[in-house]
């Protein structure tokens, strides 16, 4: 699915959250949204996936106006994992809360269809053992994976994830940043994760964005946009670089005392 | 065969589960009826009047089933009129009251939410009151000046809990926000009501307030029926939006789900429900609470399943209660409101001590 995404624009009361973001994303591409705290990240990804209205600006899908596409239609074309979740007072299990995902094909009414991709979903994201698992069992990287995995049920055109990994422990982080990427290259669905890890936004990523304030600071391949200045004006850190097997690794440097 | 189809796969394992777990769940729920069924049956055949089944066939099948005496014309008006009316008054109350405490504690994301979290319960007392205290009148019946009294507070209530949460988006802690504020007004105004009130109308108050089965006729029936009928299926259709909305709005809104519309309209209907069985029975505290928690220990989280067990529970419960209440100081009738309360409050005790030893464990 293209995304086109202009001028968009987001107040909170009087304070200005998003100031006339535009991007680009053509199918199938992996684009990695970075910033600091406060920058306006998930507002960004909440605004497209509908959670909040923007207050002005465009927003199209394959041309196709999301902004006045009715809720089920956009629910539909989009996966949405939140950062956070109220999951461990709902006492679903992992089966329930996936095939919960399949909500908006199917209006509630599962058939043996929903359930097999359930199946294969819970299977693709290495959930199968936990299916009847409580959400209030499940440690939070369980309980993010399984969120990816509802989001994934309903075989979406895109996928917005905040902050996908911030859970998850270093084999998880890769699997889950690979089963994505894989999503991106052989089922085209274009994928907009928000990443703190700026590493895995060069590993990964064919789009960054760097967001400032509200703004797009810089936009394009992660690998050129992730400069030293960059990173201090983004995030005031001082950062190294070292190449290694032909790829930039992004080294933040400590605080060594005077 | 595909490689996902061959026996002992991790895809074959995964439908056995399935298989048994749904195995599991039909037996509990044909368990709850079959309990149901035997509480109904008790408490059919118990109490003052000696109704027995096989009286009740000798007096239906004289010529097939004659080893007992027949029913009297007045056992015949107290099985039909009185126990049986109770019964299935007491049955629908618990359905509409352990539904609406479900549906709620979905709405309000607090699993410590019922019915009565939005002031309901006192809203009708306070309807109640001013009917007694100034002995109005509709068609003659104080009985039913009374049920309208109560009836048009609660929705009174709920328009305006509903209309103040309104201005600030409808969100679940406003709703629980404004429903605690509403419950305190309209207690104050009830206790105005009782200060006014002479001795006969303050103890007319108190007894309505206790939650009794005891004046049920087969109208009222009727028509907590029909708002059931209305009520019911419409929120058990809702099941897998509730189940959205417990991990969060945010992420049920993305998932296609009209949050704001499935707040209000889903609280409008608890609203209805519960003034409908608080206005025939009064205050009958704790089934909304305790029978979604028992259906939630039972069966888990999926409102598919536990609106429906929910449901049986709180009729069982409450015709269980109405049926201690009735036999444990026999000639003496204890309202089921306070054997409700008697045996909620342990229960839902032990529940809130069970989960938190399990969230501190």
């Amino acid at each position: 699915m293209n995304l086109r995404v202009k001028d968009l624009c987001f107040r909170y009361k009087t304070r200005v959250i998003l100031d006339k973001v535009s991007l680009e994303l053509p199918s199938g591409s992996f684009c990695a949204l970075l910033g600091a705290n406060g920058a306006g990240k998930s507002t960004l990804i909440k605004c497209i996936s509908g959670i909040l209205r923007p207050s002005s600006g465009e927003i199209e899908a394959d041309g196709e106006d999301l902004l006045g596409m009715p809720q089920r239609k956009r629910a539909r074309l989009l996966g949405y994992v939140p950062q956070n979740t109220q999951a461990e007072a709902s006492g679903l299990n992992v089966m329930e809360t996936v095939l919960s995902g399949r909500l908006a094909c199917h209006e509630g009414r599962l058939n043996q269809q929903d359930r097999e991709i359930a199946m294969e979903v819970l299977e693709e994201m290495n959930l199968g053992g936990l299916a009847f698992r409580g959400l209030n069992q499940l440690s939070g990287g369980e309980r993010q994976r399984v969120f990816i995995a509802r989001a994934m049920a309903r075989r979406p055109k895109m996928m917005l994830l905040d902050e996908p990994t911030s859970n998850l422990d270093l084999r998880y982080q890769q699997e889950t940043l690979d089963l994505l990427k894989q999503l991106s290259v052989e089922k085209r669905v274009t994928i907009l994760a928000i990443l703190h890890d700026l590493n895995a936004a060069i590993a990964y990523g064919d789009q960054a964005a760097l967001l400032k304030d509200g703004k797009i600071f810089r936009w394009g391949p992660p690998e050129e946009i992730l400069g030293e200045r960059e990173i201090w004006e983004v995030f005031q850190v001082r950062a190294a670089f070292a190449r290694l097997e032909n790829t930039n690794y992004i080294v933040p440097r400590p605080w060594k005392g005077k | 065969m595909s490689g996902h189809g061959i026996s002992g796969s991790p895809r074959e394992q995964l439908r056995r589960q399935i298989a048994i777990y749904h195995r599991k769940q039909i037996g509990l729920f044909i368990l709850v009826i079959l309990v149901g069924i035997a509480v109904g049956y008790i408490s059919c055949f118990s109490g003052v009047a000696q109704v027995t089944p096989g009286r009740l066939l000798a007096t239906l099948f004289p010529k097939i089933w004659n080893a007992s005496q027949p029913l009297s014309p007045t056992e015949i008006t107290v099985l039909l009129q009185l126990r049986l009316p109770r019964i299935v008054m007491g049955f629908l109350a618990g359905v509409g009251l352990a539904v609406g405490g479900l549906v709620m504690q979905a709405i309000t994301g607090n699993q410590m939410a019922s019915p009565f979290t939005t002031g309901l319960s006192n809203a009708a007392a306070m309807g109640a009151s001013v009917v007694i205290v100034f002995s109005l009148r509709f068609m003659g019946s104080l009985q039913l000046a009374t049920v309208l009294g109560a009836f048009s507070m609660a929705l009174l209530c709920m328009l305006l809990v509903y209309g103040i949460a309104a201005v600030k988006g409808l969100g679940s802690t406003t709703i629980v926000l404004v429903g605690i504020a509403l419950n305190y007004f309209f207690s104050a105004l009830n206790a105005g009501m009782q200060y006014l009130a002479n001795q006969e109308q303050l103890s007319a108050i108190v007894n309505w307030t206790f939650g009794s089965l005891s004046q049920a006729t087969w109208k009222q029936t009727a028509f907590l029926f029909v708002v059931l009928a209305v009520c019911v299926p419409y929120l058990a259709s809702k099941g897998w939006h509730y189940n959205l909305l417990t991990t969060g709005d945010e992420s049920a809104v993305a998932m296609g789900v009209n949050v704001r519309r499935l707040r209000t309209v889903s609280g409008l209907m608890v609203t209805l429900m519960a003034a409908s069985v608080v206005s025939f029975t009064g205050v009958i505290g704790f089934v909304g609470l305790v029978a979604p928690h028992i259906a939630r220990l039972l069966s888990g989280g999926d409102h598919r399943r536990i609106l429906p067990l929910s449901a049986l529970l709180g009729g069982e419960l409450l015709v269980a209660a109405d049926l201690v209440g009735r036999t444990i100081a026999s000639p003496v009738v204890v309202p089921v409101g306070i054997v409700v309360s008697f045996i909620g409050v342990p229960l839902f005790v032990w529940l809130i001590l069970k989960e938190r030893g399990g969230d501190e464990g």
